[in-house]
Formats: structure tokens, C-alpha cells, sequence
């Protein structure tokens, strides 16, 4: 074999393994493209709060005539399921027809003015939530 | 050429690199899988979603101007494990069950990137927080309302 002939097989194989390493290559890439994606419709499903109404609120203390700060009441009340996000205490000096708001809260009892010195108080309280107001509470009069 | 030593080396060399690069050709091939990307492109299978209850859900609840968790179950059909790379919003919501009137419109979807796994065949449900939120205008009617909130599912094979 003549050293022309000798180069010129090495030539041919150096050509072919240069296809072969190319050909692995463009294999790899086409793989690493081949991830797909896929999309189809589906339904999520999602959940609102409701608002129920507290349970009577219980008078602890009241100061009827209050000269001072006039007269005030600290109530507390139940809540059976988790808490809201807050409370709202309403008062009126007519029985189940609320006028004022007394005060809100996140907790479950608060210390409210009174309408009116020596005369009754009508408190209730309804769970609050964003623009949303959840059911009244029963009365308790306060004085 | 004249030195017979010299011809030996280069035949045995070029017969010796022609043979192993032969070898590491067919070894190469064979590592690189038979061709599994694209039978997987070819077979790919939309996912699909089931019903949840979210009315079990007791926190993540919806109420004006807060986001809220929704849940939604994933079933992967394809004999591939995926990740649910994207769940974004495909329409209207409706619900049901609330105290009154109640738009669907109140609420809207916040896209999601999950990336969650998901095995060969395999379904589950995700839990996702902040994922729906309720304008400060929904109804009042919306107390205790169950959202359908049509969605687009992607998933991308791992």
C-alpha cells in the first residue's frame, strides 16, 4: 500500500467521523427541542366566605351616667365558626332598629358609647367583610 | 512507501481507529434512545381537569377586595411524567350556592406557574393560594359561594 493510498483512507475516515459527530449533535438538539407543551381547558374552583350572624353580645360593664366621657358599655360576644375579618357594633334607642355605628373591631368584645345618658341602648353586632355585612346578632340593652 | 514498519503503523492505525470509532458510534447511538422524542411529541395528550369540592375549603375563603385559594385537579393521560407549568384564565366564572344574586364577574383568576409534578397517569389535586381574587364590588349575594373558574392547563413533559 503506497503512503498516498494510506493517507487518503485516513482522509475517508476522518471525513465519516466527522458526519458521525455531526449527526450526534444535530440528534442532540433536536432532542433537547423535542420537550412539548400541551394545553387544554380545565375548570378551577374556589370558594367565599359566608357571614353568619354572632350570638347575643353580653353586657360585662356599662356606665349609664357617665358624666365624663359619657355614658359607655363593654360587651363581648360569640362567634361559633373562625373568626371574620371584623365586627361592626350598631346601636339604637329603638329596639331592633339599629342607626349607629358604634365601632368595629376584629375581636370579639369592645367597649361601645351610648346613645344617651339614663335612657337604653340597644346594642347588636353583625360580622363584617370588605363591603359585605353578615346577619344581625340578637339585642342586648344596655342602661 | 518504503518502510515497511512505518506502513504497518499508519494500516494498523487507521484499521485499529476506523474499528473503535465504529464501536463508539453504535454505543453512542444506542445511549441517545431510539427516537423516544419524537414518539413522545407524536403521542402528547392534552391534560384534563375533575371536579373539586372547594366548599370544604376553610381558609383561603373569598370576600371583597381579597384573594383567595382555589383547587383544581389535574389528571396527566400520557405515559410521561409532566409539570404543570401554567394555569391562566379561560372565561367567566359562575357560581352557585350563594345567599342571592351573585355575578361570576366578581371574582377573577391571577395566573398561576405551579411547576408542579406530575407522575405518568397520574392525577391531583393542587391547592393554589392567591390564586383568585375578588373585586371590593362583588355581590353581597357571593356569601358563601362556590366558584367555577374556566381555566387553561399547561403542562410540559419533564
Amino acid at each position: 500500500m503506497s503512503t498516498t493510498r494510506v493517507i487518503f483512507a485516513a482522509t475517508l475516515v476522518a471525513a465519516a467521523w466527522t458526519t458521525v459527530i455531526s449527526g450526534l449533535v444535530a440528534v442532540g438538539a433536536a432532542r433537547a427541542e423535542a420537550a412539548w407543551l400541551k394545553t387544554g381547558p380545565g375548570t378551577a374552583s374556589s370558594a367565599a366566605l359566608k357571614l353568619l350572624a354572632p350570638g347575643q353580645p353580653v353586657l360585662e360593664a356599662a356606665k349609664c351616667n357617665n358624666s365624663g366621657d359619657g355614658p359607655t358599655a363593654t360587651l363581648h360576644w360569640p362567634y361559633q365558626p373562625a373568626l371574620p375579618p371584623g365586627f361592626e357594633v350598631l346601636t339604637s334607642l329603638t329596639a331592633n332598629s339599629p342607626t349607629n355605628s358604634a365601632a368595629t373591631t376584629t375581636a370579639t368584645s369592645a367597649t361601645v358609647p351610648l346613645l344617651s345618658t339614663g335612657k337604653t341602648t340597644y346594642v347588636s353586632v353583625r360580622a363584617v367583610a370588605g363591603a359585605w355585612r353578615g346577619p344581625r346578632s340578637p339585642e342586648v340593652a344596655a342602661c | 512507501m518504503k518502510n515497511p514498519t512505518l506502513r504497518r503503523a499508519l494500516v494498523v492505525t487507521t484499521v485499529v481507529g476506523a474499528t473503535l470509532g465504529g464501536g463508539i458510534a453504535v454505543a453512542a447511538w444506542t445511549s441517545s434512545g431510539s427516537g423516544a422524542a419524537g414518539a413522545k411529541a407524536g403521542t402528547a395528550s392534552a391534560p384534563t381537569t375533575g371536579t373539586v369540592d372547594a366548599a370544604a375549603l376553610t381558609t383561603g375563603l373569598l370576600y371583597p377586595g381579597v384573594q383567595g385559594t382555589a383547587l383544581i385537579r389535574i389528571t396527566n393521560p400520557n405515559p410521561y411524567p409532566v409539570k404543570v407549568s401554567a394555569i391562566t384564565a379561560n372565561g367567566t366564572a359562575t357560581a352557585t350556592g350563594g345567599t342571592g344574586t351573585c355575578a361570576g364577574t366578581g371574582v377573577t383568576w391571577v395566573a398561576q406557574q405551579p411547576n408542579s409534578p406530575l407522575a405518568a397517569g397520574a392525577t391531583a389535586t393542587i391547592t393554589l393560594t392567591n390564586a383568585v381574587s375578588m373585586l371590593s364590588t362583588a355581590d353581597d349575594g357571593c356569601q358563601g359561594a362556590v366558584f367555577s373558574i374556566p381555566v387553561t392547563v399547561t403542562v410540559v413533559s419533564q
